[in-house]
């Protein structure tokens, strides 16, 4: 898709007899990604068939001119979307593991969700009618004004955060004040929850179910972009990450700008992160997982290998994630939320056991 | 004279806190660090050891004075430049997570390779010899995470080595590691600074120091440096002037520590060697002071008790004879009956 599978990193790799297994898993994911992106096309409340799919794709026509809007109009969107989410969810969670060090951490560890949540309750929540008014006034309609909102939460608080970051000598405290920015910013949304109506209170909890169908081609238009450079930035990094496997002094003493590495690398999550919560809702599980589930694969804590494997497969548990959501035959649909912790983690549990390999990565 | 690597003058190490006075942990510190030596940075806990490490190799802003690398001043360097002179060993935990030794290693390639850190032949070539260096080219494949204490510290030397640096610094490099692997690890930093590098360590082995540095920086707990041969700082009673402390006294005698400044009845151990070496650390653990043979000679008094030591087919026997009332004597099979004996018998007079 984006062309990253094809840079064969295992290639090169430094363990002999490795390298034949490792391409063979970046294969596997390149196909897996594939397949999942075709099944979230093909499938959903109508199936569609794949020759028709290509049909419609190559600028066809298909057996029904019903498809074609189907496929265009919200599906291509849709599966983009999960690829991009999921990607950027995945990259931005395994910065912020290898930034901190720490199992635990994700794309959210910094507090830009719960901003971004913070931003969204106060719009879904408060609005009253003035800033109907000036939504609907600025051309924008209900969901635009959600992403605005949520963006611009995700944005104050990115904003603290760098501010804090240039003050503190020690990562480990940005890791605490990420954690209280959240609380505070839920502390927020709480408050705004106990003032409000329960139609309101209905709109804010559907948005964070998360979704990645609510994604207009015109919104694609900022998202793609937004995520594809921040992930292709991420992979230029991967030098800087791998010497902060060490910690930051010695990456410092082996002749890192720590300071600047880290800015750098917040900003990506933070864009990552932001960007996709404002457009999807909080999209949890994944950007914790994902990176987890490809060190235990490639069995590998070398960036080289983890950036484009989480991208890969980031994106591909994304589009199954969403595949599964909507239950395809049926015109039910599951919160994506749900989906992804309760599908995603006994895969992950599973495969985690079966390999044992993980247990060492964050070992003390 | 040997090239001068490393020097300061009139440095102040400590912590800056924000929007309070500076924690200065000491002050007004002179030295030089020359190629080719090995100097073992030892001294109380506390007394800034870390802090004058993590200070000279850039990773600590100094709270004044100057320090000078290759007699330029250590702030012009850039970090990248700072790295290729520079290698240094923390006490900093690692978990490099999944990555194999090699890679580890590879790491210290960081400000040689290009923006994607991309391996070189050299680059390859120079990991490979740093392995071998510490003698960990076994090791190479197997994950960090795997190795021992001993076996990781290897590999982080390693690692610091392929940086090619001028200077090695390293802070507790045989902490955690037991006497064999401590000796080794001295072993292999002795030969490394041989090879035309400046090696500078802190330890709290000071007997490992005494023996096997070229010359001892001593940072006592009052914030001062003390910089010279071991030898000469253990005669001029600096050593045992930053170590001062309750219960523990530095012998001269035996270049080490002992346990309380002995106060008990003095005595004189006869017999062959190694016998009486063990007889006497056990009598001097117990408390009692004993003297040496060689200053003994030109006296006639005799000390007040006396213990011979001799070998017999079984193993050894001790025979305790004294000056005192009824000149009793006594046999005893085993160093721990002869010092019970010789507590109750002559307690020590306070």
């Amino acid at each position: 898709m984006k062309g990253r599978g094809s840079a064969a990193p295992a290639a090169d790799s430094p363990e002999p007899g490795s390298g034949t297994s490792r391409t063979a898993i970046f294969a596997g994911l390149v196909c897996l990604l594939a397949a999942a992106f075709a099944a979230d096309l093909a499938l959903g409340s109508v199936r569609i068939p794949l020759a028709d799919l290509v049909r419609i794709l190559t600028g066809g026509t298909p057996a029904r001119s019903s498809w074609t809007a189907i496929v265009r109009l919200i599906r291509l969107p849709r599966a983009l979307t999960a690829l991009l989410a999921g990607s950027a969810l995945a990259t931005a969670g395994l910065l912020m593991q290898t930034v901190f060090r720490n199992p635990l951490a994700g794309p959210f560890v910094l507090g830009v969700g719960s901003g971004a949540s913070l931003g969204v309750a106060l719009v879904v929540l408060l609005a009253g009618g003035s800033a109907s008014a000036f939504l609907a006034a600025a051309g924008l309609l209900g969901d635009s004004g959600l992403v605005l909102a949520a963006s611009l939460g995700a944005a104050a608080v990115l904003a603290l955060v760098l501010a804090a970051s240039r003050r503190v000598r020690n990562v480990m405290t940005l890791l605490i004040l990420g954690l209280l920015f959240g609380y505070a910013a839920g502390a927020g949304v709480n408050v705004l929850i106990h003032l409000s109506s329960a139609e309101r209170i209905q709109a804010y909890i559907s948005w964070t179910f998360g979704t990645f169908g609510g994604v207009t081609w015109s919104q694609l238009r900022i998202l793609a972009p937004l995520v594809l450079i921040c992930v292709l930035g991420a992979q230029l990094a991967r030098k800087q990450l791998d010497a902060l496997l060490l910690g930051e002094a010695y990456a410092r003493s082996m002749g890192q700008e720590v300071r600047r590495t880290r800015i750098v690398l917040l900003i990506l999550t933070s864009l990552l992160s932001g960007g996709v919560t404002a457009f999807c809702g909080p999209i949890a599980f994944l950007g914790v997982a994902i990176p987890h589930l490809c060190r235990s694969l490639l069995s590998g804590s070398d960036h080289r290998l983890l950036l484009p494997g989480c991208a890969l497969l980031g994106g591909a548990a994304a589009l199954l994630a969403d595949l599964a959501a909507q239950l395809p035959g049926s015109t039910a649909v599951l919160p994506l939320n749900a989906v992804t912790s309760l599908i995603g983690a006994p895969v992950i549990i599973a495969v985690v056991l079966k390999r044992r390999n993980l247990e060492r990565s964050f070992a003390a | 004279m040997k090239d001068t690597l490393l020097s300061f003058e009139a440095l102040d190490i400590g912590y800056r806190l924000p929007g309070r006075a500076s924690l200065t942990v000491a002050g007004r510190l002179n030295a030089a660090l020359h190629t080719g030596e090995l100097v073992c940075l030892v001294g109380p806990n506390g007394a800034g050891k870390s802090t004058l490490l993590r200070t000279l190799t850039g990773l600590q802003p100094a709270l004044g004075g100057e320090i000078h690398l290759a007699g330029q001043p250590l702030g012009s360097f850039r970090s990248r430049e700072l790295a290729r002179s520079i290698g240094v060993v923390l006490t900093d935990p690692v978990q490099p997570g999944l990555l194999s030794a090699e890679s580890l290693v590879a790491l210290g390639r960081y400000a040689r390779t290009d923006w994607l850190g991309r391996l070189e032949k050299e680059d390859r070539r120079v990991v490979d010899r740093c392995l071998a260096a510490v003698g960990a080219e076994e090791l190479a494949g197997r994950p960090v995470a795997e190795l021992s204490d001993g076996e990781r510290q290897k590999v982080m030397i390693a690692r610091a080595l392929a940086q090619e640096p001028a200077l090695l610094v390293l802070d507790e490099p045989t902490a955690f590691l037991d006497l064999p692997r401590r000796v080794e690890i001295m072993t292999l930093l002795r030969n490394l600074a041989e090879g035309g590098r400046a090696v500078l360590l802190s330890t709290h082995d000071l007997d490992l120091a005494l023996r096997g540095a070229d010359r001892l920086w001593l940072l006592d707990g009052g914030g001062k440096l003390a910089a010279g041969a071991p030898e000469d700082l253990v005669l001029s009673g600096a050593v045992a002037g930053a170590f001062r402390g309750r219960g523990v006294s530095f012998d001269l005698r035996q270049g080490a520590f002992v346990f309380a400044p002995p106060g008990g009845a003095m005595v004189r151990v006869e017999g062959e060697e190694p016998a009486a070496l063990w007889t006497r650390r056990a009598l001097e653990r117990a408390g009692f002071r004993t003297a040496d043979p060689a200053e003994e000679a030109g006296r006639s008094e005799q000390p007040p008790v006396q213990v011979r030591v001799s070998r017999h087919a079984g193993g050894y026997t001790w025979a305790v004879s004294s000056r005192a009332e009824n000149a009793e004597r006594a046999e005893r099979e085993s160093l721990y009956d002869l010092v019970e004996y010789l507590k109750t018998r002559f307690p020590a007079s306070g």
